[in-house]
């Protein structure tokens, strides 16, 4: 054997690459088993302060490892499988580790808030982890900034957005350029009728500012929303007015041209058309509407669906399930967008439109 | 195959003489110590911290005789020069390296299974005293899971074995020590190698990060601890699978060692 092995050291080195592909099959099977990343995920579950001795004092380093491993295991497609209370934790824990990374908290905060597909849907975990980064860095101007675009484009709390634009605009570092900017947002956010305005405002800055390309595009599409949305508002305005002058609605809008009421029909940003909704006696663009109307319909299906889960049945009809969904404070009954009535088949819980 | 086992038994009386087995009683003062501290200041837990403890205490033992002993398995023998003795008999370099191996595996085991012992009877101890605690915190004592998480650790002592050993076959002790642990290192975080390949866009790189997850030892693989504290399916499968890779990467370590060994020339 030790001639053969003297002599064909290449055949032992084979063999041994030969082992290692045998072993792949037993390493699969043990992955299958006990699931690929069970180490990476055990560590969410240590407390900061007990990472905190493992590090022997050597904090930022570890907190730089957790870094690395939210980013690879959060930002690939794992984190559909993750919930937003095991993503808080991570953050929670890494900014424990080293309080002053601002970064840590803008991104933790923002990929929990935003809803899907972009983050998370978890406004509420998002704020906290945003005002404890206020309190850890109360120069920087970012988190404040950033934490009040959450508030207003989300929440909704346009009281808080503003409070929170009034605390970025009072920071030291910024050029008073800046300052007049975000002080402008914050009284935007208060006033009635600014709320379009601000909103295009805060897309355009993230759009400018983000380096996620995922983020990016996402603002864009906002913003396109916003000058739809800006059309249609002037095309159903040109509609009253036609209303008001012929007591009827005209058969298309060539005819508010050819009346003088508008120049021209501006163009639908994403390439549809405006239409008008002669029961809502509005203009819409045709894509948009086709979206709001496929949302509601996804949206008003999911609700019947948990409404069997609860009760072992589908809603018997639409006010069954209209008077559900409204029964929750947090949602809201969705009306058709072109004012007419949905179609609701009992036996399957779906929802559809005419 | 006498040849071998005499090795082994020389490698065997050496570590005896090395007073590796007085670990057994720095373990057992240190498990009895601790059991009567935690059960007076873990607010009824005392059950998870001392299997908790144990076990990483069994663990830390075994990778320390694992990586100290291992590295001077063969580096010792040609620095004292008897080496020449040893091969002026009949013996041959690969009995010689797996007799090496085999001694240290066997002076594991029995300090393994000893220290096994001295857990599992704290361990029943506790339970006879707090056995409603118990089962009321945690749902049962999972000493089936103990036994297997001490035999997993056993089959991770085995491959740092391995490891040192080939290390051990070219270089000096302390480079043994800092590559063997480097190595461990890794291995105790493969799985974050497995998500790189996984996440990484560059196909290159991915490919480079898989060969690298598949080549290094997995030794996460080897940790059931928690499933001795919580329960859990630790079945029969998950063992066999297990071994069997532990048995081909110690294999594979083997081959490695002789063959380095084989080409060596002593001055």
């Amino acid at each position: 054997m030790v001639n053969s092995l003297r002599n064909s050291s290449v055949v032992w080195i084979l063999v041994v690459i030969l082992l290692i592909v045998v072993s792949v099959p037993f390493q699969n099977r043990i992955d299958d088993i006990r699931g690929k990343f069970r180490s990476i995920e055990e560590t969410l579950y240590f407390s900061s302060s007990a990472l905190e001795k493992i590090s022997l004092g050597y904090k930022e380093i570890l907190a730089d490892i957790y870094w690395l491993r939210a980013l690879q295991y959060f930002g690939g497609t794992k984190f559909q499988e993750q919930n937003p209370e095991l993503l808080y934790h991570y953050f929670d824990i890494l900014t424990d580790l080293d309080p002053k990374f601002v970064n840590a908290y803008r991104y933790g905060g923002t990929f929990l808030s935003e809803p899907e597909p972009l983050g998370l849907g978890d406004i509420e975990r998002g704020m906290i982890l945003f005002d404890k980064g206020r309190m850890n860095n109360p120069d920087n101007f970012r988190l404040p900034l950033e934490q009040g675009f959450l508030a207003f484009l989300y929440l909704k709390d346009y009281e808080k957005a503003s409070e929170l634009f009034y605390e970025a605009s009072e920071k030291p570092i910024l050029s008073d350029r800046r300052r007049a900017s975000i002080r402008g947002m914050a009284a935007l956010a208060l006033s009635k009728g600014g709320e379009r305005e601000l909103s295009i405002q805060i897309w355009k800055t993230i759009y400018e500012t983000t380096e996620n390309e995922g983020r990016r595009k996402h603002a864009l599409k906002n913003l396109k929303v916003l000058e739809t949305k800006d059309k249609e508002d002037f095309l159903t305005s040109a509609l009253s007015d036609y209303l008001d002058r012929f007591g009827s609605l005209p058969k298309n809008l060539t005819v508010l041209v050819e009346a003088e009421i508008i120049r021209k029909i501006p163009k639908d940003p994403f390439g549809g058309e405006f239409i008008i909704v002669n029961k809502l006696n509005a203009v819409r663009s045709s894509t948009l509407l086709n979206e709001e109307l496929r949302y509601n319909r996804l949206y008003l299906s999911s609700r019947a669906r948990r409404f069997r889960q609860s009760y072992n049945r589908y809603p018997y009809d639409i006010n069954e399930l209209k008077a559900y969904v409204d029964d929750n404070p947090a949602f809201e009954f969705p009306p058709h967008p072109l004012g007419e009535e949905y179609v609701y088949d009992p036996q399957t819980g779906k929802v559809r439109s005419n | 195959m006498k040849a071998i086992w005499s090795v082994a038994h020389n490698t065997f009386k050496e570590a005896i003489r090395d007073r590796v087995l007085y670990s057994l009683i720095l373990f057992a003062i240190l498990m009895i110590l601790s059991s009567l501290l935690f059960a007076s200041i873990s607010a009824q837990q005392s059950n998870k911290i001392i299997k908790d403890f144990g076990l990483t205490v069994i663990s830390l033992i075994g990778i320390i005789i694992s990586v100290f002993l291992g590295m001077g398995l063969v580096y010792k023998e040609i620095d004292k020069n008897t080496v020449y003795n040893i091969f002026s008999k009949p013996i041959r370099r690969y009995e010689f390296i797996l007799g090496k191996y085999l001694g240290l595996a066997f002076t594991l085991l029995i300090n393994t299974v000893a220290m096994g012992v001295i857990l599992l009877l704290i361990v029943l101890y506790i339970e006879t005293k707090h056995s409603g605690i118990i089962q009321f915190y945690y749902g049962g004592i999972y000493i089936s899971e103990l036994i297997k998480a001490i035999y997993f650790e056993y089959l991770e002592f085995l491959v740092i074995i391995g490891i040192a050993l080939v290390f051990s076959s070219f270089t000096t002790p302390v480079m043994t020590l800092l590559f063997t642990l480097f190595l461990f290192a890794i291995g105790r975080f493969s799985s974050d190698i497995r998500l790189f390949a996984e996440e990484v866009k560059n196909p290159v790189v991915e490919y480079i990060s898989e060969i690298i997850y598949r080549v290094i030892p997995n030794l996460e693989k080897f940790d059931v601890r928690s499933e001795a504290v919580y329960g859990g399916d630790v079945s029969w499968m998950l063992i066999f699978y297990t071994t069997v890779y532990a048995v081909i990467y110690t294999f594979v370590l083997l081959i490695l060692s002789i063959l380095i060994f084989q080409n060596r020339e002593f001055k």
